[in-house]
This record gives C-alpha cells, structure tokens and sequence, in this order.
C-alpha cells in the first residue's frame, strides 16, 4: 500500500478501516458460495446465471472496496478477463454447435442423449462467468480512472 | 400486509425524490442504494425474487460502487459543502412534463387484471380462439421438454439461447468500450 492514509492517485476509493477488511473477508467466501449456488441451481430455484454471476462480480467488488482496487489491479493480469471471458462464451458457443452437429439446431440444447438439466448448468456457469468478468473488470478498471496511454500501472 | 407494501412503496418514492433533489452527490449515492434495496423488497413482495436478487446485487451493491468510483475520479465530493440550502430547486416544467407522462402509465396500470388473477390474460394456457398463449406454451414445454422448474431460465438458455449469446457479446462489448475510452485497454 503506498499511501496507508488516503485513496488517491488512481488507487480508486477503498477505506482503511479494520471494520471493513474483517467483514469483507469473513463476508466473501459465503458471498462467493451464494453465487455458485444461485447458478448451479438456478434451473429448479430462483436465480439463475445473470443472478450468480452478478453476485460473484460483487464479492471481487467487496474484496476491492476493503483492500484497494489499485493492489488489485496488480494482483490480477488483464489478460485473465479476456481469457475467462471467451472460456465462458466459448463454453457457450461450442454447446450451441454441438447441437448442431448432433442433428438439432444451432444453440437447441434438447438434442443432446443427456439430461437437459445438465446441459442447461454447464451453459449457467459459462454465462455467469461472462458476467462475473464484465461486473469484476468494469469496477476495478473504472476506479484507475483515465489512463496514460495504455501502460500498465 | 398491506401497511407494510404501502410503507415500502413510501420509502422509496421519498427516496428517490431524495436522490433527485439533493446536491449532495456521496449522499445521494448512498440514498440510492437504500432506494434500490427498498426496491428489492418489493420485488419480493410482488413475487419476483429473480428480479429481486438482480435488484440488491445490481442496484445497491455494484451500482453504487461504480458510482461512487465515478464520483470521487471526477472531483465531485466538495460541490455543494458552500452552498446554503441543501437541495436544488425544484425544475416546474420537468415536473409538469412527467406529470403528463405519469397519467397514462397509472392509467395503464389501474386497467391491469388484478395480481394473481387466474382470468388474467397472461396466465391463460389458450387464447379464446383456442391458440397457445406464450405462458401455456412455455411453461408446457418448460415442465416437459426441458424437465426442470425454473420457467425463466428455460426460457433463457433452452427457447431462447441465441438472445441470450447475443446479450454476453453485447454486453462485454459495452465494457470493453468503456474501457477504451478511458484509455483503459491494455493487452499485453
């Protein structure tokens, strides 16, 4: 942490308050867990993908409110959100070709000889992982504000 | 139960009168927050946990954060401290405009079938000609094409998957411009 006082310089908003670091990490694991939760189980239950991924995007939210979106934008690799992005739409995508190539329509996942439930779960967790990225990268890129032409921090 | 809707209902209109009023742009964030999770509880309320759960995370959670990040990069937080009165004055002609706007969506929602009505359109298996209604049609093939319970999701992935691609593209589309534009795009 360079300035232990104060957020500026980039480092977005986050407090340096003990309260906040011991909710946020007693908080994340069971915010994280709920998420899973809601996209595994979204096909029998209320919820569902957007829900999950959402909720996961949050607890990485949480984590940068209490510990400075600045350390985790150096602890994380940009590369990775692109990377998790087109593992979750790829997932998406190459599920919708099977069932094309299975006989059905592009994207008819009622082709498939296994139960559709578990086809439908895979592609949940694809789309909440797409989700989660965008919600994840949108507020700790946001917080850097205005960048120097491209140059990593 | 009803004093209980009606005072939630009372809370967030006064909240969101709140968010508009005031010059306070930290308060007013936090204000939002406690609109949206008002909000939320009404969804509940109305039966709509899918809609609530997108509510508290979307609305108070992410959604203030990001406004709140938007706030203290933008230089926002001492405006307002030298002013005398607390709240903007109040733009008339707005009001009168929305007011106009507000009479046929009451008028649009007072003509609706009352909530949970069995007769009501939307829930009918068949229209009167004997066709499916889209809620007969996807909760018949909901239950038994697809095999599990949640109609919405059904819906997102089975019946209508190639919106839903569409929807990731389109939204990470939306951030990665966000991104560029705050020169924010880095590919090492």
């Amino acid at each position: 942490m360079s300035d232990p006082t104060r957020p500026s310089g980039g480092e977005g908003p986050f407090v340096q308050s003990p309260v906040t670091r011991t909710a946020a990490r007693t908080l994340t694991p069971f915010v994280l867990a709920y998420g899973v939760y809601l996209s595994l189980f979204g096909t029998s239950l209320p919820g569902g993908a957007f829900q999950g991924g959402i909720v996961v995007g949050a607890a990485f939210v949480l984590v940068g409110l209490a510990f400075g979106f600045g350390p985790m934008r150096r602890w994380i690799h940009p590369g990775a959100f692109a990377a998790c992005f087109l593992l979750g739409i790829g997932t998406f995508g190459a599920v919708g070709m099977g069932g094309f190539f299975l006989g059905g329509a592009v994207l008819d996942v009622l082709v498939y000889p296994v139960d559709v439930e578990w086809i439908v779960k895979l592609v949940e967790v694809a789309i909440a992982v797409v989700i989660g990225v965008i919600v994840t990268g949108l507020a700790i890129w946001l917080s850097a504000g205005v960048g120097d032409g491209g140059e990593r921090e | 139960m009803i004093w209980l809707e009606l005072g939630l209902v009372a809370f967030v209109l006064a909240a969101a009168v709140l968010i508009a009023l005031s010059r306070d742009v930290v308060g007013a964030t936090v204000t939002f927050a406690a609109f949206s999770l008002g909000l939320a509880v009404v969804w509940v309320l109305l039966a709509a946990p899918d809609v609530a759960l997108v509510e508290a995370a979307v609305g108070a959670g992410v959604m203030s954060v990001l406004l709140l990040v938007a706030v203290i990069e933008t230089d926002c937080l001492s405006s307002g401290d030298d002013e005398e009165q607390r709240f903007r004055p109040i733009n008339w002609p707005l009001v009168a405009v929305l007011s106009v706007l507000a009479v046929p969506f009451g008028w649009t929602t007072l003509s609706l079938p009352a909530f949970g009505s069995p007769d009501a359109p939307a829930v009918q298996a068949t229209y009167p000609d004997g066709g499916l209604t889209p809620y007969g049609y996807y909760i018949e093939a909901t239950l038994v094409d697809a095999g599990f319970s949640n109609a919405v999701v059904a819906v997102l992935v089975v019946f209508r998957g190639l919106d839903t691609f569409g929807e990731l593209v389109v939204a990470f589309a939306a951030a990665a411009s966000v991104l560029v534009v705050l020169d924010r795009a880095v590919i090492p």
